[in-house]
């Protein structure tokens, strides 16, 4: 089976682990709006327009019929919202996307509805806001208080978040957020700009895997150490009893495909505060790989009709893992 | 020979292979941290010290090498680089060379307005710059100095407290908060020598990211440079092509016979369309640049560990392709 990667930006990792996977079965492509590392461990790749743009999905289509491409798993925020559309009739084309529905795609990429899809079920995350006027009244009522970080509520990995700690601050920072948005985005929409409470307290990563009919299957907990930009990266797998509960409501109320990731945090208090939430394999994957976990091996069996296997889904609790970079030179010939 | 690197928790593991691959039938690599970290199983051998601000920090990194025959100690961290060059001299009272430049010349680099004006003397083009926000204002008024900005510490390292300033109601409110991002972390203690004039501000300057190794030998005498063109950024270089060129070998000598350090200078600068070279800032150390000229063929520590063996300049050592394109790369570690 031959599997396309949409939008695999620099996770080269995913592409080595998929490649695995898929071993002489069939070959691993991957694809991006611009170069990017990934190309560089894949069997092939190709440059697509924007994923915003009209013929991206026409593009893709034949793109996997000529490569007798029959899976296409995206890696990025990107084009999740035009593939979960599209599904169905890439599917006429005998093009399986392994994606949620369009509903959970929105709940993550839009930060304010995730916002409000934690509220309805319940679950605790930090205070929110998107409309400027609500933020400075609660901070004048004493509702609310520094610092407050300010994002792009549309995922977006281009845009820096900005921590602000007074009046002034907030203001000036929104204004330059907005004009980067607008300069930079392709989504036109009014109240772009998140603004929540800051989160202190261990830092936790969470996966939950579902098959492709959207029933749960198992849930990974990591915790991460030394969380900080200065720092190397490090995590620990860690049981995952402690957020059972929530767990069990966001995997019954969403029935996501395949990985969803969980950004969360527990408070000094003890409280579990949800932050973020990806409709895809998310930046902390590759650790419960390292312990031991195969869901890229375990989706693609699911794609060929075989049984979820346990060898795929276990690991070991306890691994730590840290990231370290490393230089490689890009042999492709490649037009820069 | 056996060699060791300090601080090697913040140091690209990279750096450990390029050293073991030049240390090849000749010695061993030791890394040393102040906590377990995942480069330590790469190297020959490791040790957890006490943190570079202890007091007991040197006599311990003195008996460790001992011990273990290490002859030279490297760092690629600016606190800890300033530490071992201040301590140079005891060092070498027991036969261990640090491999760092004086401390004025460290304290020159780690200072962007003391480079800024090293820069101006030895008659290197410079963007206007600014440490005292008054004058700035004025400049402004009366034309002299215009938008946009950039507002970065004056001591600080890649992309922290980085600003850009649009308009003059920005200006105390930027300058405020990173004056407030200093103080509450680890720059706070370099830049408490002088609390009033602590934040950089500095015209935009027009042209693509490059940047340059300069190597000089131990004496420091200038031996070669390597450059490259910046292709992606991410506060370090994330994607960079090989390069060469009279205009980059001028600056790079220029700044060598000025400022005599020793070993890598790693140097920022930009390149505009005219070919004219602005130079942004620099480190006194290897750097996150120097591993694409080591793809590209170039040998520096090689080069370094035979001078350290009291062998000659050595031209296989510093030659490398132009055009080599490569990428850093992450990958997860069990620890």
């Amino acid at each position: 089976m031959n599997i396309l990667l949409s939008f695999a930006a620099n996770k080269t990792y995913l592409v080595q682990f998929f490649k695995q996977a898929v071993g002489n079965t069939g070959k691993v492509y991957v694809c991006d709006n611009e170069f990017n590392y990934a190309f560089t461990n894949a069997d092939n790749y190709f440059v697509t327009p924007s994923a915003y743009d009209e013929s991206y999905v026409s593009v893709l289509t034949d793109y996997c019929i000529k490569n007798d491409i029959s899976v296409i798993i995206p890696l990025s925020d990107i084009d999740l919202h035009v593939l979960a559309e599209n599904k169905s009739k890439l599917l006429e084309s005998g093009i399986f996307v392994v994606v949620s529905d369009e509903q959970i795609i929105d709940v993550c990429f839009d930060k304010w509805k995730t916002h409000q899809f934690l509220e309805s079920v319940g679950i605790k995350h930090p205070k929110s806001y998107i409309d400027l006027k609500e933020v400075k009244q609660d901070i004048n009522t004493g509702k609310l208080s520094f610092p407050i970080v300010l994002k792009p509520r549309f995922s977006s990995e281009k845009t820096k978040i900005i921590e602000v700690c007074t009046i002034e601050e907030l203001d000036l920072f929104y204004y330059k957020m907005q004009q980067n948005i607008l300069s930079i985005s392709d989504i036109k929409e009014n109240d772009n700009i998140l603004m929540y409470e800051d989160l202190s307290g261990d830092h936790y990563g969470l996966c939950l895997l579902n098959d492709l009919k959207g029933n749960f299957i198992t849930a990974a907990a990591l915790k991460k150490i030394n969380w900080s930009e200065t720092c190397t990266m490090s995590a620990c797998t860690v049981d995952v009893t402690p957020f059972d509960s929530i767990i069990k409501s966001i995997s019954s109320e969403l029935k996501h495909i395949a990985c969803l990731e969980i950004d969360c945090c527990i408070t000094n208090s003890g409280d579990i505060v949800l932050s973020r939430l990806y409709a895809r394999f998310g930046h902390s994957y590759p650790l419960w790989h390292l312990a031991g976990a195969n869901f890229p091996k375990q989706i693609l069996d699911w794609l060929y009709g075989l049984p979820t296997s346990k060898e795929n889904i276990s690991f070991e609790i306890g691994i730590t893992g840290a990231e370290g970079s490393c230089y490689k030179i890009i042999e492709k010939n490649l037009n820069l | 020979m056996n060699i060791l690197i300090t601080t090697i928790g913040q140091t690209p593991i990279f750096y450990i292979y390029f050293f073991k691959e030049a240390l090849k039938n000749k010695g061993k690599i030791f890394v040393a941290n102040s906590k377990k970290v995942v480069a330590m199983s790469h190297a020959d051998g490791f040790t957890i010290t006490p943190s570079y601000y202890d007091s007991s920090y040197i006599s311990y990194l003195i008996s460790y090498c001992k011990e273990n025959n290490i002859k030279a100690i490297i760092s690629l961290i600016d606190m800890d680089v300033l530490v071992l060059a201040k301590n140079k001299e005891l060092f070498n009272q027991h036969g261990i060379t640090v491999v760092l430049s004086d401390v004025s010349k460290i304290e020159l680099c780690n200072d962007k307005w003391m480079s800024y004006k090293f820069f101006l003397s030895i008659g290197l083009k410079q963007p206007k710059t600014f440490i005292d926000i008054n004058l700035l204002k004025k400049e402004l008024q009366s034309g002299k100095a215009s938008f946009p900005l950039f507002f970065k510490p004056r001591w600080g390292l890649g992309s922290f407290g980085l600003y850009q300033v649009d308009a003059f109601n920005e200006l105390d409110i930027i300058y405020n908060k990173i004056y407030n991002e200093i103080f509450s972390s680890v720059y706070k203690h370099e830049s408490e020598q002088d609390k009033e004039f602590c934040v950089l501000m500095q015209e935009k300057i027009k042209g693509e990211e490059h940047g340059i190794d300069i190597l000089n030998d131990l004496n420091g005498n200038y031996v070669t440079y390597a450059a490259k063109r910046k292709l992606r950024m991410d506060g370090s270089t994330l994607m960079a092509q090989t390069i060469q060129g009279e205009n980059f070998e001028k600056v790079a000598k220029t700044i060598s016979l000025n400022l005599k350090h020793i070993g890598d200078l790693d140097v920022d600068f930009f390149l505009d369309e005219k070919g004219e070279i602005t130079v942004l800032e620099m480190n006194c150390r290897f750097g996150g640049q120097y591993p694409f000229a080591h793809l590209a063929g170039a040998d520096f520590p090689g080069q370094i560990i035979d001078w350290l063996s009291g062998n000659k300049t050595s031209e296989k050592y510093l030659m490398y392709k132009t055009g080599v394109i490569s990428y850093k790369d992450y990958s997860l570690f069990r620890l």
